[in-house]
């Protein structure tokens, strides 16, 4: 008989249907994988079983009855816990505090009769200490490790997922909610999580796990309930499945797993950290010791638990960091070339002349000064003048500004798409013109060169937009990103960082952007990579960089290496490294 | 000698509005509204201190003496009364109507002011300033207790019923199950109404309490400072920005808001003390004024840097919907 049943559930947000007409049931002591890709409205469905959200039609029933579900408190009058994607833990408090949160002495003592049979009689007193004496005793039956006095703001993250699983069961759940459980996890970590979930179900519990993954769906469930666009597409044995057959009824068409590598030989050291550290906002030192070297034609995967270190790396390459020691050593791969667009304000082109950079295509180095405004004009528009750029440059205690009047061109693609990278309210033009707006002369922007990139982008990238003057807060996230990984490739950049280019993605999106990335490989870019799943990470990257903590625990070879051992030197306990590409 | 203690009298005094004030923002603040319309709240409960006095002096003939205890209970019970409301409107327009705490704050002190205001002014002052002085002392006797009995004995019931509710609200929030839920809410109300706590219900009776024990101060400030004599009323509000400057100096604990209260007391009637006797220098006493908010914002600064332990709640001035996330 079905344990629960979800009969017709409807959720819309305005306009927004993002659950429409879903019914299907749970199975008591199963483990049951809700598959769907990001915005598909797994999250939405299962908020509304934990009481997050009230369901606009539609009913839930619980062992044959309706169940009336109006507030987290209630789902867990039913036995029914979740553990959010965002942990729902106060920082400041202890473990233990956060345990027994909520909970009235009544509900305190009604839950140690639960727990009698099992931890010696007498403690009837409801004082923290008392309560951790039952919450430990829980967690030896389960193999958890839990410190009660330990303050949430100092856990690793793995700690606090379990302390919100600890939680959920000491309540004395039956069936648990878990929202993308694995998405900040190491690949060591994601196993004992699911060696946990293997005892919950010998221990009789129902266990739901909201996921995008795959090869989580394979490993772990019984059954897989799989949706797409806020519908329910199917229920089906995972016995009876296969990765490509999931993916194809997850997208709705057949897409090709594969993600694209091109084999091409690197073109020379293009960039050279070398002992950086570097401190955060807090202080704290965020790098400690970092040195690598990027090469042309290569793309370098930056591994580890979020947090570890990655964000700072970018900021202080692209000169946001400020308090970094160490050197970042740029080396231009060509050290003639004409005199770019950078350098059509006469202005600055006098001044470097005066530093004789200039060369004519002879070889003998130009006078600028014999020629007025006109002829200079004249020249720089004929390439007939080149500059000779430095060879190596210091980019160490440059700011973002600096590093692009030194003709650099370093792109950066930020996690935080509409926070650092674009500008919501304004339209695709304006974005890409922010990229720009230095450039050209006059106190008027000059908007047709901008105009032209956006339908470039538009017609290249797929990107779906009523017109290139929408305002982009307007599109998904999917086309949001293409836009910025567009512009900033219209750039031509010689060096390309993008952090979690593909979070939020849809799967054909995603698909477009490692394409996009192995595209500009072939150009000879040097890219930087920062991902969290490692399974692309090692399909499309040549190196992995692993940081932990701050420190480099190692730089593999993606083509000789595993998910497991990139995972052991996220935790810090392997060293290896491999200097060379 | 006798200067020194009837300085130190009369600070306490003033910080009894003050802890007052501190001690029901505190509770406000907990749950994570930040109340700014607490000197509003100040002036409502002085109104239903007034409004209880009188209900009392209009219930007794003319010629018969003042009930110690009546002249002090009744107006508690309409401060009580009034400041709730007044926490009531704040909690109404931000948790059920969800609208901007700071605003609902500043328009709640405008509104306070003007309602207390206008209604004090109209008040029959008949034998008020006689109750003033009946209620100024809770042992008459103190005098015999030497300079010691002159500082601490001399104090009306108030204050010693300031410093209960200070301490009582420490233990509170420190030791129970409900500080422990009510720090919750004003920590993260995501993760506190996760565990089953009613968010909406705690900062609706936190923000009640809260605004009930800032009533009680502006109700003492009227009736014993001002001693009904109404047409210099004003000046509750200054008494209410103060406390709230008393929470961020305390660091959001009612036992240091304690001794935050007396110096933010001795530090605002210092320049009217000193003044007599400064003679050309008179104008210091407009720089001492500034000191209790140069001092806010020095410990403010202080605090930030040094400690990540001793931050306001997380979830301060933060509105709370549950599908909202």
């Amino acid at each position: 008989m079905d344990y629960i049943r979800l009969e017709h559930i409807t959720k819309t947000f305005g306009d927004v249907v993002a659950n429409d007409d879903i019914s299907f049931s749970i199975r008591k002591g199963e483990v049951l994988a809700i598959l769907g890709e990001n915005g598909s409205g797994k999250t939405t469905l299962l908020n509304v079983l934990g009481g997050i959200y009230r369901q606009d039609h539609g009913q839930v029933f619980i062992n044959g009855k309706e169940a009336i579900i109006l507030s987290p408190k209630d789902a867990y009058g039913y036995g029914i816990g979740m553990v959010h994607q965002h942990y729902q833990l106060v920082e400041a408090f202890s473990a233990i505090e956060n345990v027994v949160l909520g909970l009235s002495r009544k509900e305190l003592l009604r839950i140690y009769d639960r727990f009698e049979e099992e931890t010696p009689k007498g403690f009837r007193h409801t004082r923290l200490r008392d309560s951790a004496k039952h919450v430990l005793a829980m967690c030896e039956r389960y193999g958890f490790v839990f410190h009660p006095e330990k303050t949430v703001s100092d856990m690793s993250i793995a700690e606090k997922q379990t302390l919100e699983i600890v939680k959920a069961l000491f309540r004395g759940v039956d069936t648990l909610i878990l929202d993308e459980p694995t998405a900040v996890l190491t690949p060591q970590e994601t196993q004992h999580l699911f060696s946990v979930v293997e005892n919950m179900r010998k221990d009789g519990k129902t266990v739901i796990i909201i996921t995008h993954k795959l090869n989580e769906v394979m490993q772990v469930s019984d059954r897989v309930v799989i949706m797409r666009k806020g519908q329910c597409i199917d229920t089906i044995d995972t016995k009876n499945a296969s990765e490509s057959a999931l993916a194809e009824m997850m997208v709705g068409k057949t897409i090709d797993l594969n993600i694209p590598r091109s084999d091409i030989p690197t073109t020379g050291e293009r960039l050279v950290i070398d002992h950086l550290s570097v401190k955060n906002r807090e202080g704290r030192l965020a790098l400690d010791d970092v040195s690598f070297t990027l090469y042309g034609s290569e793309i370098l995967g930056i591994a580890g638990v979020s947090g570890s270190g990655q964000r700072e790396l970018l900021d202080a390459i692209s000169g946001l960091a400020r308090e970094k020691s160490g050197d970042i050593i740029f080396h231009n791969p060509k050290k003639n070339r004409p005199v770019t667009f950078f350098h059509k304000d006469i202005k600055q082109i006098r001044a470097l002349s005066d530093q004789g950079k200039f060369y004519f295509k002879s070889g003998e180095p130009a006078d600028l000064k014999k020629f007025n405004n006109k002829q200079l004009i004249q020249l720089v528009n004929d390439e007939a003048i080149l500059f000779y750029e430095d060879e190596i440059m210091d980019l160490t205690k440059k700011t973002p500004l600096e590093i692009r009047n030194l003709g650099i061109k370093l792109s950066f693609v930020p996690e935080d798409r509409l926070g650092m990278g674009l500008v919501g309210g304004m339209s695709m033009v304006d974005n890409m013109l922010l990229r720009s707006y230095r450039k050209g002369k006059g106190k008027i922007l000059k908007r047709e060169k901008a105009k032209s990139v956006a339908e470039e982008v538009v017609v290249e990238l797929d990107v779906k937009t009523p017109s290139i003057d929408t305002p982009i807060s307007k599109l998904s996230g999917g086309n949001i990103q293409k836009i910025l990984v567009g512009r900033e490739i219209a750039s031509h950049p010689k060096i390309l960082m993008v952090a979690y280019p593909v979070r939020g993605l849809d799967i054909n999106s995603s698909y477009t952007i490692y394409h996009l990335l192995d595209e500009q490989k072939k150009t000879g870019t040097a890219i930087i990579y920062v991902g969290e799943d490692l399974d692309a990470m090692i399909a499309i990257t040549d190196r992995i960089l692993v940081l932990c903590d701050g420190k480099v625990t190692g730089i593999v070879s993606s083509r000789h290496t595993t998910k497991e051992e990139i995972g052991l030197m996220m935790s810090g306990k392997e060293m290896r490294k491999e200097a060379q590409a | 000698m006798s200067y020194v203690v009837s300085f130190l009298s009369m600070a306490i005094k003033f910080a009894t509005v003050f802890l007052f004030g501190a001690t029901g923002e505190i509770i406000n603040q907990k749950s994570g509204h930040l109340n700014m319309g607490t000197p509003g709240i100040m002036y409502m409960g002085a109104l239903g201190g007034i409004l209880g006095e009188r209900i009392y002096l209009d219930s007794i003939p003319a010629d018969v003496a003042l009930n110690p205890f009546m002249i002090v209970f009744l107006p508690i019970v309409f401060a009580v009364i009034f400041g709730a409301i007044g926490g009531a409107i704040f909690s109404f327009f931000t948790v059920t109507l969800r609208c901007n705490q700071n605003v609902t704050g500043l328009t709640l002190t405008t509104f306070g002011v003007g309602l207390a205001c206008f209604f004090i002014g109209t008040m029959d002052t008949t034998r008020m300033s006689e109750a003033g002085l009946a209620l100024q002392h809770a042992f008459p006797d103190y005098a015999n207790a030497g300079w010691f009995g002159e500082i601490f004995l001399s104090q009306s019931w108030f204050t010693y019923l300031g410093i209960v509710v200070a301490i009582a609200t420490a233990v509170i929030i420190k030791f129970t199950r409900v500080g422990l839920n009510l720090r919750a809410v004003g920590e993260n109300a995501f993760a506190a109404d996760n565990a089953g706590i009613n968010v909406a219900r705690y900062r609706y009776i936190a923000t009640i309490i809260g605004g009930a024990i800032a009533g009680i101060g502006g109700a003492f400030y009227e009736l014993d400072n001002v001693k009904g004599m109404f047409n210099v009323a004003d000046g509750i509000d200054a008494f209410g920005w103060l406390a709230l400057c008393i929470v961020i100096f305390s660091l959001w604990r009612p036992m240091i808001a304690i001794g935050a209260s007396f110096l933010f007391a001795c530090l605002s009637i210092a320049p009217t003390f000193f003044a007599p006797y400064l003679g050309a220098a008179g104008y210091v006493t407009y720089i001492l004024k500034m000191v209790p908010y140069v001092a806010t914002v020095v410990v403010l600064i202080v605090v930030s840097v040094l400690s990540k332990k001793n931050q306001a709640p997380a979830s301060l001035g933060v509105p709370y919907f549950r599908e909202d996330r």
